[in-house]
């Protein structure tokens, strides 16, 4: 009997810990890599994974690909072998490869959610990999969006889509949608939304059939291993300021204000010099000389990204860009009824995320807390004593720790961070020529002036068809049917190419 | 009373799970990472940049049972701690042993359990990490 107890009080205490230790590692680690041929081997380690694809939810996953950088000093993208035995994991996780070979996904095998610390990975690549000068490994935290119908539009919110009697409409598939049928409901008074044209087509991505979504915004560090593996001259399209300018130079920020950040800290590392050598990159926010600092705000949304920056990093990355409708689906879920006005946590109502704490640092979040049913949000304010609020980007997932649900965590219903506030997402609309748009992914590889040149995207420069999305760190909010710019089903800004680089705009991709 | 005891546990665990549509958790940092292989300044250690602390070569390379297999460290004082691990390419761990730093010390390889083929060496020095590989010939 006393043993019995003693080992209850153990049982208990195990679950205790489980559930209430602080996590340690940060969200996700690659770490230890090696290659050997054709194989390149690291260790993966990230929190809060889940898998709960058998009690009707979805999963995460970590999209994995690999650069190579030539004896010349140009980098490459690193096809990884389509076959998935080809690849081993060890537990908990489990590979899902792709059809193209631009990388592979890695997901935990059971149900369930735990940390994943230190998970063994070989990747078997297409190419020799010792012939490359450094090889590089990259991976994005992606969350699973289920297929299934959901509904697009809420009825309400200015220029949303609806049918003729200005209500939601069920998607159910990825046919082609007659949008004769469809109306621009509440449209924009002040700037003439942009018209529908009269077809959806079939390759236009809708939403109904499963796709994964970043979990985060692209973040600045993201950005900036990523200006690292272009040209000099691909730099220079992919940023504000010339390359060739001097260290310590911000390289993102508007020229003519080269003081205000936003709380953006991407500088000029090592300058470049024109046609010949690339500029280095790398995090300074608090502007000290000690490069990816604990208090650089490595995390932080990246900002400053027009639809050139965003569009580029997704080839390169070998992903693709999401469409207005799947923004829809993967924010309110599966066949649940809109609300009105309602925002990614699925109420019609916010809390601001306005006052940091750990300030730049990996564990960056805000004292707010939020009120009952009301997501946190990083978003404007007009109130004359708080000014417009914070004035910039927030650690990409601040608002969630190990404990939060969905409302705290201001997320979608499946899973997915700062759809509502903090930058804006750029989407493709359906009108526009966006609606020739289809599911390509990008190759991996720019042009040569540092472009994404994938078949049927949005144009780099002139940003015709896309559709932004979610608002910003400045976006203030009005009453449903108004301006409120985090409505998931807004579309404001119809009229607007994100053709320049402004300080609230930044987004995510797909696949 | 040991099933309800496991019960209890895996509903502690996972009992959320249940109800669950997604996992609205999130942690420190954030939810990209990247490493570096190869001749670079600067090495990524998940998703902080830091400078090498120590270094390390091993040799001879590629090896055979014949040999004695060797590592030599710079940037480390006498009698630190190292930790080893050898693995090969899908990670099946080989060899986990702790050993005091020296200019160069002597590996004892576990030859009987080894093929001819690719191997990883890692030596971990508090926080940070190195790899090499080699390659082993009977």
């Amino acid at each position: 009997m006393v043993n019995n107890r003693i080992a209850l009080l153990i049982t208990i205490f195990i679950g205790f810990l489980c559930f209430f230790l602080p996590a340690r590692a940060n969200n996700l680690n690659l770490a230890n890599g090696a290659i050997a041929g054709n194989m390149v081997t690291f260790e993966i380690g990230w929190e809060n994974a889940w898998n709960l694809t058998e009690n009707s939810g979805n999963h995460d996953a970590v999209w994995i690909f690999v650069k190579g950088q030539t004896t010349t000093g140009s980098w490459t993208h690193i096809d990884v072998e389509q076959n998935s035995t080809l690849h081993y994991t060890s537990s908990p996780l489990t590979v899902e490869t792709v059809a193209d070979g631009k990388g592979l996904f890695l997901l935990l095998q059971a149900q369930g959610y735990t940390n994943v610390e230190a998970a063994q990975v070989s990747v078997k690549t297409t190419v020799n990999l010792e012939e490359f000068r450094q090889i590089k490994i990259f991976g994005i935290e992606m969350v699973h969006i289920p297929q299934g119908p959901f509904y697009l539009g809420d009825g309400a919110s200015v220029s949303s889509l609806a049918n003729a009697s200005g209500n939601p409409i069920l998607v159910e598939s990825e046919q082609e949608i007659d949008l004769t049928k469809i109306i621009i409901h509440n449209p924009n008074s002040e700037f003439s939304p942009a018209e529908l044209p009269q077809l959806l087509p079939s390759g236009f991505p809708k939403g109904a059939e499963s796709f994964y979504v970043m979990k985060y915004e692209v973040s600045q560090l993201q950005y900036v291993d990523f200006l690292n593996t272009l040209t000099y001259t691909q730099q220079k399209s992919r940023t504000s300021l010339l390359p060739s300018s001097p260290k310590g130079t911000f390289a993102m920020v508007n020229p003519y204000q080269p003081d205000s950040l936003y709380r953006n800290g991407i500088v000029i590392m090592e300058p470049g010099v024109e046609s010949s050598k690339p500029a280095r990159y790398a995090m300074d926010y608090n502007k000290n000389q000690q490069y990816n600092d604990n208090n650089d705000g490595l995390h932080r949304a990246s900002n400053f990204m027009n639809w050139g920056d965003l569009s580029a990093y997704l080839d390169w990355a070998a992903l693709r860009p999401i469409t207005e409708l799947e923004f829809e689906k993967l924010s309110r879920g599966k066949n649940a009824t809109p609300i009105a006005g309602e925002f990614a946590w699925g109420t019609a109502t916010v809390s601001n995320a306005n006052n940091p704490t750990n300030d730049g640092t990996i564990f960056e979040s805000v004292s707010d807390i939020p009120q009952s049913e009301s997501g946190l949000a990083n978003h404007g304010t007009f109130i004359a004593t708080e000014g417009w609020g914070l004035r910039g980007v927030l650690r990409t997932g601040f608002a969630a720790n190990e404990n939060t649900n969905r409302i705290q965590a201001g997320a979608t219903y499946y899973g997915v961070m700062e759809i509502s506030g903090n930058v804006w997402e750029q989407t493709i609309m359906v009108a526009g020529g966006g609606e020739n748009f289809e599911k390509i992914f990008g190759d991996g590889v720019l042009s040569k002036n540092g472009d994404a040149n994938v078949q049927t995207w949005c144009n780099p420069s002139t940003a015709s068809g896309v559709l932004l999305k979610g608002g910003g760190w400045q976006s203030t909010i009005s009453s449903v049917g108004s301006w409120r710019d985090l409505a998931i089903s807004d579309r404001f800004y119809s009229h607007l190419k994100p053709a320049s680089r402004r300080n609230s705009i930044g987004g995510r991709g797909g696949r | 009373m040991k099933k309800i005891y496991i019960s209890i546990l895996f509903f502690m665990l996972f009992g959320a799970a249940v109800s669950a549509q997604a996992h609205y958790a999130g942690g420190s940092g954030g939810g990209y990472a990247s490493t570096a292989i190869g001749n670079s300044t600067f090495v990524l250690v998940g998703d902080s940049i830091s400078t090498k602390v120590f270094d390390v070569t091993v040799f001879p390379n590629p090896l055979t049972s014949n040999d004695i297999f060797k590592a030599k460290f710079t940037g480390l004082k006498h009698s630190e701690k190292i930790s080893i691990v050898v693995s090969d390419m899908i990670g099946s761990r080989l060899l986990v042993e702790q050993v005091d730093a020296n200019d160069e010390i002597i590996i004892n390889l576990p030859t009987e359990r080894l093929s001819k083929g690719i191997y990883l060496i890692t030596f971990q020095h508090n926080n940070h990490k190195i790899t090499r590989r080699f390659n082993y010939s009977k």
